[in-house]
């Protein structure tokens, strides 16, 4: 149950500063996704199963904000936490700088996987020319933020049967 | 997968316009919006430092003045040029009705756009509560901004001209046409429906026609003539807004919410 409500309100303050801090603050030109951010950690910290439902969950907080077809976030963050759950259950489990960077190099996928199906559902302005720039930027921005959120969404699963999914 | 059948069901209730989805998003919204209004006071100190790291604050700032002054300027000019009598004539001539003291309801632009891709939207602080409803439009005192798409109680999202999705009928002198948005910093574009010898010249003014059940009022200025292009054999109009929607603060939104 504490498990329960630390991921919750460490969503909840990610969304909070997406739609509010991010929103005003684009670091190298383009905002963090820390949505995206927060289901890579969510799957790396609790496997593929537990991540893809707090992706889908965290996914789900942002399009209720976001103006894209209702349920895109929520798809494309529960594959994101799926994919990196399983990468981590059964390839490797990288720490320090190589998460950072495994995290920066999804969420560029993320991103261009976020695009890429807003496109196929027939929203305009997604898959421009400007994408390969937004999802390198967005995965450098993650990159640099991803040992802050990956303490928190840590933090969060500290509970015994958290660690030993973890584990 | 249960969770992707999820999303994808969800998806699918979206697209379909499915009623209680849209209405549970617009309470969710309204229930978020003071909070997020209220971290956003919390985290100003922060945002205005990271703008000022980022978005060098002064110059932005600075050109927004001067910005704001010179598209007071371009509007008067334009709404000048268009005579009185030569629009009563034309009024009469295409049958269009004349819209008085629509209300309108000055807005603040509270934030922009959300995450990487939405950046042709902005939020206001004015939702159905002060009597906003969808597909109203929006204007500065230089012309026309764009439209609502979105209608919460307090809060409201502005579709802005330069969508791509963003259309409007327009009228360049006795010439009326359809003009779209085509991406951030480039200008409307109107094609289709004018006549290849039609006069219209660069410089012209641009602006709302108003007709056949339009979103829009007539006569709001939306810009000006940046080139024709007769060469495909048919009229090919790029059109600079009157209005720079980057940076704006204030807006009104007209109360119009369709020609009779």
């Amino acid at each position: 149950m504490a498990t329960r409500v630390r991921l919750a309100a460490a969503m909840f303050v990610a969304f909070l500063l997406q739609v509010t801090l991010f929103v005003e603050v684009h670091p190298f030109g383009v905002a963090p996704e820390l949505p995206l951010l927060v289901a890579l950690h969510c799957g790396r910290a609790a496997g593929a199963e537990r991540g893809a439902t707090a992706g889908f969950f965290v996914g789900l907080l942002y399009d209720v904000q976001h103006p894209t077809p209702f349920g895109l976030w929520a798809l494309t963050c529960c594959i994101v936490a799926y994919l990196m759950g399983n990468l981590s259950e059964n390839l490797h489990r990288p720490t320090g700088l190589l998460a950072a960077l495994s995290t920066g190099i999804a969420s560029s996928v993320g991103v261009a996987g976020f695009a890429l199906a807003a496109a196929i559902l027939g929203q305009s302005g997604y898959a421009t020319a400007r994408l390969p720039r937004i999802a390198l930027l967005v995965g450098l921005c993650n990159l640099l933020l991803s040992p802050l959120v990956g303490r928190v969404i840590r933090w969060s699963y500290r509970s015994p049967g958290a660690l030993r999914a973890a584990a | 997968m249960l969770l992707v059948l999820s999303a994808v069901t969800l998806l699918s209730l979206d697209f379909r316009g499915f009623g209680p989805l849209t209405t549970v998003q617009r309470g969710l919204r309204s229930v978020l919006s003071p909070v997020r209004a209220g971290v956003d006071t919390v985290l100003q100190p922060i945002t205005d430092a990271g703008r000022g790291v980022f978005d060098y604050g002064s110059l932005k700032d600075e050109n927004q003045r001067l910005r704001e002054a010179n598209e007071q300027l371009k509007g008067k000019k334009i709404q000048g040029e268009v005579d009185a009598e030569t629009l009563k004539r034309l009024l009469a001539q295409n049958n269009i009705p004349y819209v008085g003291d629509i209300p309108r309801v000055v807005a603040r632009v509270v934030a922009g756009s959300i995450g990487n891709f939405d950046e042709f939207s902005v939020e206001i602080d004015k939702g159905s509560n002060a009597g906003l409803a969808k597909d109203m439009p929006v204007v500065t005192s230089a012309g026309l901004v764009g439209r609502l798409i979105e209608v919460d109680t307090t809060r409201s999202r502005v579709q802005l001209i330069t969508a791509p999705q963003f259309a409007v009928g327009v009228r360049i002198g006795q010439e009326v046409s359809l003009a779209h948005g085509t991406g951030a910093r480039n200008p409307l574009r109107a094609e289709g429906t004018i006549p290849i010898d039609a006069p219209i010249n660069i410089g012209d003014p641009v602006l709302t026609n108003g007709q056949d059940r339009s979103r829009f009022p007539p006569d709001i200025p939306v810009g000006r003539v940046r080139s024709v292009d007769r060469s495909s054999g048919t009229v090919v109009l790029d059109i600079d807004p009157v209005t720079s929607v980057s940076g704006i603060d204030f807006v009104a939104v007209i109360r119009f919410t369709g020609a009779p």
